[in-house]
């Protein structure tokens, strides 16, 4: 009995999940077998993804992309993480809201204010052209670049936010011990402070690379055609072409692929958890 | 297995002076314990000598040479913490290894030393095993090993038993007190706990408010403590106070602020000086009043309050509105005191320690 009525409380969130997840899915995943072209049952939409070139090359660049934000995160946020975690004391507090300040921005005004930014006639190509680094200005609007640079911003605070997590928990004494060994402080970091840190990177790896994946407002408003990825084109069959059985069979790849990612991440980050 | 001298040294976080000019010379080899209540600047002196914080004035000589310049990693030390420190990614046996790999000890010694490392501390079947799946005690000693493996000149414990239940503490400051003797380092043990002070060490350095108020055995700092802080700090006492009238034949009087006492003892001080005296409780003998002659240089008074913890019954005697504890040890007295029942307190003469004032 007692039983029973805990398990009432859970049921509006089972009852939204089944209604507005699950069942939408399973209907998602029942026309991706429905030719467009016949309306027949049948394999069609997945063999005219694979038959194409160009949909495996979307597909590449969408990879590429999503790899670059990772790194580019990653990059900038493990020192920010390390630094906030262990060397400031009063300011973190700040800086951890700074660094959260892109989050609660509306994702079009983001994606504009970089467009603004990148353009022509833009303040980072007039710099450049200013003082003479680049005559004809930078031509990073409509780049993979763009595309990268805008899903950096928008995605590296989750990266912050884990790895910052994982070092805070870091006891310093761990630290202290490690140099009264008689290891340097780049030791230190090799050998203790960062092998300790992984669980968090590879949980902000993960929390990047994945939605990354599935971006398609940056590529589309920053990306022109060289940064077109695979959710423009999942975008386009739903919206443009009216092609819903074909998307969805290219959303059911995408979904796979997020699943193996996210299998191989998680199994990584088993093997480094203490 | 070096000579540690520290010279006038200082540390001042903002308008605090943590710890202000310290003077110690410790021998080679012998074990000294830093004493002192939370905040009297204990750790952060041990944190000078490791090198974790640098002294705002004065310096550190490790066998006569400064070492203010010398970083951690250099200064050939080995410290156990308080929440042990140990590398959770790493097992037992690698733990171990880590600091014979930084001093660079050849490959094929190290899996030798850190198998005798963990067998002298009775570790080695865990060799292979997380420090997760150790218990505290454990733990303790994975640390300990670690440390000593690396054969440093210098060990520095902080608190490193406090975080241990009573019965593993006593066992383990006899184990510790093994180890370290037979290593033959150099030991600072920093500690709130007076019974592990005592036990560990040869030498006490007992800390308050960044100074030190008292060095010496654990047998002169407990028997002759130099100051009233001392005297309270280590074990318990109770003190007179007042200005001496006279002195001589084993009884000194004082005038109290509103009486006159007089006490068994002596005094090297002269009639009319300002006096401090303190007299233990465990020295103190307590006998039924009879009749109402009170013997010279005794106290009379009425037991206020009895606390029976075992093998000690401690008696709290008013002595005129002045509290005077007594310990006996459960089985020397021949009947049970009453509460209410009217004392005669006494003791030997040279249990009355004269304090500075």
């Amino acid at each position: 009995m007692i039983k029973d009525r805990r398990t009432i409380m859970t049921w509006p969130a089972m009852l939204t999940l089944l209604l507005f997840a699950l069942f939408p899915l399973v209907i998602m995943f029942y026309t991706s077998f429905i030719s467009d072209a016949t309306g027949e049952f049948s394999m069609a939409n997945y063999a005219k993804f694979f038959s194409n070139l160009t949909y495996i090359k979307v597909t590449g660049t969408s990879i590429l992309i999503s790899l670059c934000v990772t790194l580019v995160s990653l990059v900038i946020a493990y020192p920010l993480a390390y630094i906030m975690a262990k060397k400031l004391k009063g300011l973190k507090n700040i800086i951890l809201v700074l660094v959260i300040i892109p989050f609660f921005t509306n994702q079009l005004v983001r994606v504009y204010s970089w467009l603004i930014f990148l353009q022509d006639g833009g303040i980072l190509n007039r710099l450049f052209m200013t003082f003479g680094l680049a005559e004809n200005g930078l031509g990073i609007l409509y780049t993979k670049a763009a595309v990268i640079i805008g899903l950096t911003h928008a995605f590296f605070p989750y990266m912050v936010v884990t790895i910052f997590m994982a070092l805070e928990r870091l006891d310093d004494a761990m630290l202290e011990a490690s140099r009264s060994l008689g290891a340097s402080k780049t030791t230190t970091f090799m050998k203790v402070i960062f092998p300790l840190s992984m669980p968090g990177v590879i949980s902000g790896v993960t929390i990047v690379f994945i939605p990354c994946l599935g971006s398609f407002v940056e590529p589309r408003i920053l990306g022109g055609t060289g940064g077109l990825t695979i959710g423009n084109i999942i975008e386009d069959q739903f919206f443009e072409i009216y092609g819903w059985n074909f998307g969805a069979a290219i959303a059911f790849l995408l979904l796979a692929m997020v699943l193996i990612c996210m299998g191989g991440l998680n199994s990584a980050g088993k093997r480094w958890q203490v | 297995m070096a000579r540690v001298n520290l010279k006038n040294i200082t540390k001042v976080y903002g308008s605090n002076t943590v710890v202000d000019h310290i003077n110690l010379d410790v021998e080679d080899g012998s074990l000294v314990s830093i004493l002192g209540p939370s905040g009297c600047g204990k750790t952060t002196t041990l944190r000078m000598i490791a090198g974790f914080e640098i002294p705002d004035d004065g310096e550190v000589l490790f066998d006569d040479q400064p070492v203010g310049r010398v970083p951690v990693n250099k200064r050939n030390i080995g410290m156990v913490f308080q929440s042990y420190a140990l590398f959770p990614h790493m097992t037992v046996a690698q733990n171990v290894a880590y600091g014979l790999e930084q001093h660079g000890v050849p490959k094929s010694e190290i899996p030798g030393r850190v198998m005798d490392a963990l067998e002298r501390v009775h570790m080695a079947e865990y060799a292979q095993r997380k420090p997760k799946q150790l218990s505290g005690g454990q733990q303790q000693r994975v640390a300990l090993a670690r440390a000593l493996v690396i054969r440093p000149s210098v060990m520095l414990l902080d608190e490193c038993l406090s975080a241990l239940d009573k019965k593993l503490r006593v066992e383990m400051q006899s184990e510790l007190r093994r180890l370290l003797e037979e290593s033959k380092v150099t030991t600072f043990f920093v500690t709130h706990d007076q019974e592990e002070a005592m036990t560990l060490s040869d030498r006490i350095v007992v800390m308050h408010d960044g100074i030190i108020e008292q060095t010496g055995t654990p047998r002169e700092v407990y028997e002759s403590p130099r100051n009233r802080f001392v005297a309270d700090f280590l074990g318990k006492a109770d003190f007179f106070e007042g200005k001496l009238v006279s002195a001589g034949n084993g009884i000194v009087t004082i005038a109290t602020e509103n009486s006159e006492l007089t006490l068994t003892g002596s005094t090297t001080a002269a009639p009319g000086e300002d006096v401090l005296f303190a007299v233990r409780p465990e020295h103190v003998i307590m006998n039924p009043a009879v009749g109402a002659e009170t013997p010279v240089g005794a106290l009379r008074g009425k037991i206020n309050h009895i606390i029976y913890s075992g093998n000690v019954i401690s008696s709290i005697v008013d002595c005129g509105g002045m509290m005077v504890r007594t310990e006996a040890t459960g089985g020397s007295l021949s009947r049970e005191p009453q509460r209410g029942e009217e004392v005669i307190l006494s003791w030997e003469p040279d249990y009355l320690i004269q304090l500075e004032k």
